[in-house]
């Protein structure tokens, strides 16, 4: 059996100087990617995702506190405002309730010395209202009339009709004269009323 | 035995950058992408327990002619 020098045992494992710099300089490259890929990437990833879950849950436990601290104050209100609640539903119902405004209009009708000749209602669109805080969807329901009366007469029940609690807006008037003076008026308005 | 030369290291060095940039953008896709659930979100929205004083003393008036 032939026995290898110790010192030329060594120089066949590692070679040159150079040779084993580029040995050890790859080796560690090559490491340093497959580590990076397959446990550093995994490893942050977990860490940033849980960081972020932490974030929302912190934003949205104080969003929820503070939600439901206002709506303790939304509650006491509601508890000291609740005649007055009952005119907001009186003002915007949940549904049509087509009897009562017909007969409320029928009555300002009567009150203004006008003649009603023709009364009647479309389909109901939905309607956003913007407020200060929030865009509120309401439906509007289009109601039209036709009155005969004297022009001031007319203006009267105009005024009234939009300041009935029933919430209505005149959207559109067409005026014509006939003969002896008769006015005609033909009066497109819109209802709101909320559809839960 | 492969033989470890100047073209083996860039092409390691290439490689390395290329996972760094992998996990770094991961590490930002992760970091953007927000977990609040829909339902959450929409329990979330902020309620303004003011009620429109203004309108109630409008209402009151039409219904008080």
């Amino acid at each position: 059996m032939q026995v290898v020098p110790r010192w030329r045992y060594k120089k066949r494992l590692l070679g040159p100087k150079q040779r084993r710099v580029y040995t050890v300089l790859g080796l560690s490259l090559f490491a340093l990617s497959v580590f990076g890929a397959f446990a550093i990437r995994p490893t942050l990833t977990t860490v940033a995702e849980l960081n972020r879950k932490i974030k929302d849950q912190r934003a949205a436990r104080d969003q929820l506190d503070k939600k439901i601290k206002d709506l303790s104050k939304a509650q006491i209100q509601l508890t000291r405002m609740k005649a007055d609640i009952t005119l907001a539903e009186k003002a915007l119902p949940k549904e049509k309730d087509l009897p009562t405004l017909l007969e409320t209009l029928q009555q300002i009708t009567e009150r203004n010395s006008l003649r009603l000749r023709h009364l009647g209602s479309g389909t109901a669109n939905d309607t956003p209202i913007t407020l200060p805080n929030q865009t509120l969807v309401v439906k509007a329901l289009p109601v039209s009339l036709q009155l005969e009366g004297s022009f001031p007469n007319f203006l009267g029940f105009l005024t009234e009709a939009e300041s009935t609690l029933r919430q209505l807006n005149a959207e559109n008037v067409l005026i014509s004269r006939r003969d002896g003076g008769i006015e005609y008026f033909s009066l497109q308005m819109l209802v709101y009323f909320t559809d839960d | 035995m492969i033989k470890i030369t100047k073209d083996w290291i860039l092409i390691l060095i290439c490689s390395l950058i290329t996972v760094l940039s992998w996990v770094g953008f991961e590490i930002y896709r992760v970091w953007n992408t927000p977990t609040v659930t829909p339902l959450l979100e929409e329990q979330m929205k902020p309620l303004n327990p003011e009620l429109d004083q203004r309108a109630i003393e409008l209402l009151r008036e039409a219904g008080n002619p």
